[in-house]
């Protein structure tokens, strides 16, 4: 079967793309002895991700598709931010590709990224006829905890005998989201390969993202670890109407500000109690924000101080041996990318 | 009297036989115990076989026995991180604890550690001043049991077999020995499920984001979701909801608080809810003719078709549980395991005494009102079970439970 390999530079991830690096002669150790145009590309696409601009992708497959791999490479030397920075991108490419897809082609995508059999369910509305696409639900369940939103709840969901029922768009944004996956899983594969020739090139870009990553600041709020679990208590229990203790409402307050959370944001997860009155909270918030009287932000609690007013419920790994609930943060973001490596 | 009960547990697990049956792949566990006379748990314990283990619980005869729901490749060693984890079962608790039982007003007290007022019942807050610090003396009866039983149903039924997609054979069901349940799906694909996705089926099964959602989405002026015809939640919720609207007399109305104009409007308009509800695009909003009325409506559904689990059991997957067929050290009750044809008939009181022999005599360490059980099909009134022979695993029951002291006993 002969297969464009075009196809490739939109979907890297088929099947055949050990085949055709293996055709066109693709050999690291060639590129990173230096002065090629599939080094430098590489170089500068990683530093144009990084800095949030956009990079050059060429037409040519037996360009553009070293220049992937190659850059996937630096990619996974460079650190979690670098390679969670360059899925992100990677991964808006993505779905901007599988927007003119069909229904089955997307289908065939899904076979390779998710690898388990999906089914297209068609419903009868008087005159239309509606598909929709089953997923099973394990596969929903390691996708859609990534993105941000109520509606990937699983309430808000058809669900039956083990089936996720989605629309069109829901089920392509899933894609996307495991063509994110994929892009961390490779970076991590490629972890551990070791180029000494590359070791200066390597300091000299890790200091330039250094200092493009100053200016441009990541949101901590997308895709990064899960909450505590002193503060996904809190939040459940707010979401669900019970009422919190006076240092769990504050405790949460710090908390929700040093992920950058707006006022707003916090505001509105308030709303679910019963007794919610819209300017008191807001004045909380305010003021714990460092916007209203002494302009002092407040920070997070002490794990310690969170024992003593019983608001922690430690998890091992992330919360062993740590004093502070915001370092729970840095440890799973750690342990991902370890585990990620280990499943290969 | 301590030495004596180290002595009857002894003799317990010495005449039982752990198995495979119970705990898959022992040696992959972390086996922990709470000892007598102690107040730390001694962790990081493991067995390569049930009979090192069983002569492990035979010479230190602990008051608690847990495993780990995970399955480690080095099980002994303390750090989480170089335990190196391989899988672990996703479980769900359902403790009577957390639920408000009708019978709580009957056995349960309360005392407002920020203004020492006290009250019968289960509160969340201090009624007087509104402080969440509060003590609870609560006591565990045969219905608290039997609504806890009713939940697991629920949560087997509808989530775990009809959403899930699950059989029998993906679950294990153990009673806890205390207070409610514990349920583990044995399945592969769940078990190498991570703690976000775990608290994403916390948050479907507990009902968190729809009830958040819902409430947000009623104050529109229309919002449609998904009706009766539907699978899962949304589709439980009309059902719910068509029950209450087509079943409700006027006196359930009424004593639900709502004023006779809304419920003759209710009346009047019933067919046409009924068969909004019954579209596959429902329009909810008419939900409006309750009024201010209409969230405490909704409470009450999402509260009949969730599950309220712990979900701290559920999303840590280092967790440790109760060792089936162990013996709870503060009831002296069983932690049985229940096939699940076996459930329905399943009554804790009767089927998980081990103590069935022997007598003892209590006294009561501070005087309290309460309920009447039934244990061994037999009815106790605790209110005058003083200074007389009783059965060994009630005495055993009020002692460890921390309610009384045994005076003598024997078997
Ligand atoms: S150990 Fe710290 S981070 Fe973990 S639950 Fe307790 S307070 Fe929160
Ligand atoms: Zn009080
Ligand atoms: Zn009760």
């Amino acid at each position: 079967m002969k297969v464009d390999p075009k196809l490739l530079i939109k979907y890297p991830f088929l099947p055949f793309l050990g085949e055709y690096l293996k055709e066109i002669y693709f050999d690291f150790e060639e590129i990173f002895k230096g002065n090629n145009l599939i080094l430098s590309e590489s170089l500068e696409r990683v530093k144009l991700i990084v800095s949030g601009k956009i990079p050059k992708y060429y037409d040519d497959p037996s360009i553009e598709i070293p220049i992937f791999v190659t850059s996937l490479y630096f990619v996974s030397q460079l650190g979690t931010d670098t390679i969670y920075r360059f899925a992100d991108y990677e991964s808006k490419r993505f779905s901007k590709n599988i927007q003119e897809e069909k229904l089955e082609n997307l289908l065939i995508l899904a076979q390779h990224l998710i690898k388990s059999n999906l089914e297209i369910h068609v419903i009868k509305r008087g005159p239309y006829e509606i598909f929709e696409i089953k997923m099973p639900l394990i596969d929903y369940l390691n996708l859609a905890p990534f993105l941000g939103g109520y509606n990937w709840a699983l309430a808000f969901k058809d669900i039956h005998l083990g089936k996720v029922y989605l629309s069109k768009s829901d089920f392509s944004r899933l894609l996307e989201e495991s063509y994110r996956q994929w892009i961390i899983l490779k970076a991590n594969e490629l972890k551990d390969y070791y180029y000494p020739e590359l070791e200066k090139i390597l300091i000299e870009v890790s200091k330039e993202i250094e200092e493009k990553r100053k200016t441009y600041k990541m949101s901590v709020r997308s895709y990064e670890g899960i909450d505590p679990p002193c503060m996904r208590i809190l939040i459940n229990d707010l979401k669900s109407g019970k009422k919190l203790s006076h240092m769990g409402r504050f405790a949460l307050v710090t908390y929700l500000h040093s992920i950058n959370w707006s006022v707003e944001d916090v505001i509105n997860l308030f709303k679910s109690l019963p007794d919610f009155r819209e300017d008191i909270t807001r004045y909380q918030v305010e003021h714990i924000f460092g916007l209203r009287g002494g302009r002092k932000v407040y920070s997070v609690p002490s794990c310690l101080t969170m024992k003593a007013a019983s608001l922690c419920f430690p998890e091992s790994p992330g919360c062993d041996n740590i004093k502070h609930p915001l370092q729970y943060l840095v440890r799973i973001k750690k342990l991902k990318v370890k585990s990620g490596k280990e499943n290969n | 009297m301590e030495k004596k009960i180290i002595e009857i547990f002894r003799d317990y697990y010495s005449r039982f036989e752990f198995d495979s049956q119970y705990v898959e792949d022992l040696e992959r566990r972390e086996i922990a115990i709470w000892p007598f006379n102690s107040t730390t748990l001694i962790r990081h314990l493991s067995f390569s076989n049930f009979k090192d283990f069983k002569q492990f619980i035979l010479k230190n005869v602990p008051m608690h026995v847990y495993n780990s729901v995970a399955k480690y490749q080095n099980p002994s060693i303390p750090n989480m991180e170089s335990k190196s984890l391989i899988e672990a079962e996703v479980v769900f608790d359902i403790d009577i604890d957390h639920v408000n039982t009708s019978c709580k007003l009957e056995h349960d007290i309360w005392i407002c550690k920020s203004c020492n007022k006290t009250g019968k019942g289960f509160v969340a807050e201090c009624d007087n001043c509104g402080s969440l610090t509060i003590d609870k003396k609560s006591f565990v009866c045969n219905n608290c049991l039997d609504v806890a039983k009713d939940e697991v149903l629920k949560l087997i039924e509808d989530f775990l077999f009809s959403d899930f997609g699950l059989s029998k054979d993906d679950i294990k069901i153990l009673f806890s020995g205390n207070r409610g349940y514990h349920v583990h799906i044995i399945n592969k694909s769940f078990s190498s499920l991570d703690s976000r996705a775990r608290n994403m089926l916390v948050d479907y099964v507990k009902g968190i984001s729809a009830r958040m959602y819902l409430k947000e989405m009623l104050k529109k002026k229309k919002f449609k979701f998904k009706g009766i015809n539907s699978n899962g939640f949304f589709g439980r919720f009309a059902e719910c909801i068509y029950d209450k609207i087509n079943n409700r007399t006027y006196q359930d109305w009424e004593k639900f608080g709502l004023s006779s104009e809304k419920i003759e409007q209710i009346k009047k308009l019933k067919d046409v809810f009924l068969q909004e509800l019954k579209q596959y695009d429902c329009d909810y909003s008419f939900l409006n003719v309750l009024g201010n009325y209409k969230e405490r409506f909704i409470d009450e559904c999402i509260r009949e078709i969730s599950v309220d689990i712990d979900e701290r059991v559920t999303v840590d997957i280092h967790r440790l549980i109760r060792f089936p067929n162990s013996i709870h050290g503060k009831t002296g009750l069983k932690v049985v395991p229940i096939k699940y044809e076996d459930i329905y008939k399943f009554e804790p009181f009767r089927d998980a005494l081990i103590f069935l022999k022997g007598e003892a005599r209590i006294s009561f360490k501070v005087k309290r009102n309460f309920p009447k059980i039934y244990m061994n099909d037999e009815e106790f009134d605790l209110n005058s079970v003083e200074n007389k022979d009783i059965p060994l695993y009630l005495a055993l029951y009020l002692y460890l439970g921390g309610y009384a002291n045994i005076i003598n006993f024997s078997i």
